[in-house]
């Protein structure tokens, strides 16, 4: 059983700043040639689970065991937000395309770095539509 | 995240005499089913097993022919009383709890790039037009024209589908009213189907309304002048109302299964006037809340902005159009 790990600068991102962090892995066979990191985005909630993957680059370093930095770009859009009946999340993600073994780290890119909050605002009824 | 509600009152009715309908045509088929068959079986096949048994019966006729119309009309009436029977239980089952919100995330396995997902786009209502000095000009021309070609053509094969079926069963005696009973479910679909016609085509002669956006792209936090203009015959429409809305959409499963559930969560009113002759058109600002989300679309999942136009007539169907926007961060 691998152990892998992503670890990020930081939690909360802005739109377009340069995400840094670090991968770190413990493979029981093979090297680091087979790891592979994806940013990307992802939706939870009501609906089927659409993804984005924004960038992917293979990990360099070799060895079975060990550790590398990495930097991405962040775009400008999708925000990170939470819905009251999906939201959009950001990860990065360390997969073995050989084993198919992954770990992910989340993280937001907001203006304000939370999540814009839509859940709490309440559902208008249609109805009230045509009282207005 | 919202959690499962129970179902609404009204709707919880709505559904349970679906279901009580669904269930008395089931059962009226069911039994019609097997009262035919039953009563096949005891005026031929009976008399003919008798003739059989007491060494009555005639060269002409067949022993093989004669099993398999019994087969046939005792499996149908089998048939008959197994629909006629399941028909009594489903309908007092409890409703389940609405709206069923199944939740999805990520799987552990890695995420893969997706393939393009080729399906039906959606239509908007209305027309779009990108000018030269950046503004977008939106036009609700044969937004419902089309609509009520669509549903006039389909009323009308289907009603006269029904005609011709009234007309062929149409009789005094037990059967024929029986037929006519079994037709009466596809026969309001039909008077449905006439008043949605007549709705759209009613709706179908307000007016055009025409709305322009400068700039075309509103930014969160920020501001765009909006013109719109009555085109037409405004004397139709007594007033006007402009609203910024904000749904999120998402979609689960796909073919048959697929279900989308959306909800609004902004509403505010842009402007509010008086239509007339004398001013057929009005000025607004629209400002996007910057607390809000951007517009978003992916395969299952969407955040819309839109402009609702919202026209009150007097003794005449009420106009009310979106006009999908794109708001950016």
């Amino acid at each position: 059983m691998s152990a892998l790990e992503v670890r990020l600068a930081r939690k909360e991102w802005l739109p377009g700043q340069r995400l840094q962090g670090e991968v770190i892995w413990h493979l029981s066979s093979g090297d680091a040639s087979t790891l592979a990191l994806k940013l990307l985005w992802y939706t939870e909630g009501v609906g089927n689970v659409d993804t984005g993957i924004v960038a992917q680059v293979p990990v360099s370093a070799a060895g079975a065991d060990g550790r590398q930095t990495f930097a991405f770009e962040l775009p400008q859009a999708p925000l990170s937000f939470q819905g009251g009946l999906f939201s959009l999340c950001w990860c990065v993600e360390v997969a073995d395309e050989r084993t198919k073994e992954c770990a992910r780290e989340s993280f937001t890119i907001s203006p304000r770095g939370k999540p814009v909050d839509l859940a709490s605002h309440p559902d208008l009824a249609t109805t009230e539509l045509w009282s207005c | 995240m919202r959690n499962e509600a129970p179902v609404p009152p009204l709707l919880a009715w709505f559904v349970r005499l679906l279901k009580a309908s669904v269930a008395l045509f089931s059962f009226v088929f069911g039994a019609t089913f097997a009262g035919v068959s039953g009563y096949v079986f005891y005026s031929s096949m009976l008399p003919a097993w008798r003739r059989y048994a007491s060494g009555d019966f005639s060269e002409r006729e067949s022993v093989a022919v004669l099993i398999f119309f019994t087969a046939l009309a005792l499996l149908f009436f089998v048939a008959g009383v197994l629909v006629a029977a399941s028909s009594v239980g489903p309908w007092r089952t409890p409703l389940p709890a609405w709206p069923r919100l199944r939740r999805h995330t990520l799987p552990s396995s890695p995420v893969r790039p997706r393939r393009k997902r080729f399906g039906v786009r959606k239509r908007t209502l209305v027309e779009k037009l990108e000018l030269a000095d950046g503004s977008v000009r939106y036009s609700s021309r044969s937004t419902y024209r089309v609509a009520f070609y669509v549903v006039a053509a389909f009323g009308l094969f289907w009603n006269g589908v029904i005609f011709a079926g009234v007309r062929d069963f149409w009789g005094g005696d037990g059967l024929s009213l029986l037929m006519l009973a079994l037709m009466l479910p596809f026969a309001l679909v039909g008077i449905g189907l006439f008043g949605a016609a007549v709705y759209l085509w009613m709706v179908s002669l307000h007016p055009t309304i025409e709305i322009t956006l400068l700039p075309g792209r509103l930014k969160l936090g920020g501001v765009s002048e909006l013109t719109w203009k009555v085109t037409g015959d405004p004397k139709r429409l007594s007033s006007v109302t402009l609203l910024l809305e904000c749904l999120e959409r998402a979609t689960e499963g796909s073919g048959d299964d697929e279900t989308t559930r959306s909800r609004t969560f902004f509403r505010s009113i842009v402007a509010e006037q008086s239509v007339g002759p004398a001013n057929p058109q009005g000025r607004a600002t629209v400002r996007a809340p910057a607390e809000l989300a951007p517009s978003f679309e992916s395969d299952h999942h969407e955040i819309a902005w839109q402009l609702v136009v919202k026209g009150k007539a007097e003794n005449w169907p009420d106009l009310l159009l979106p006009f999908p926007l794109e708001v950016v961060s």
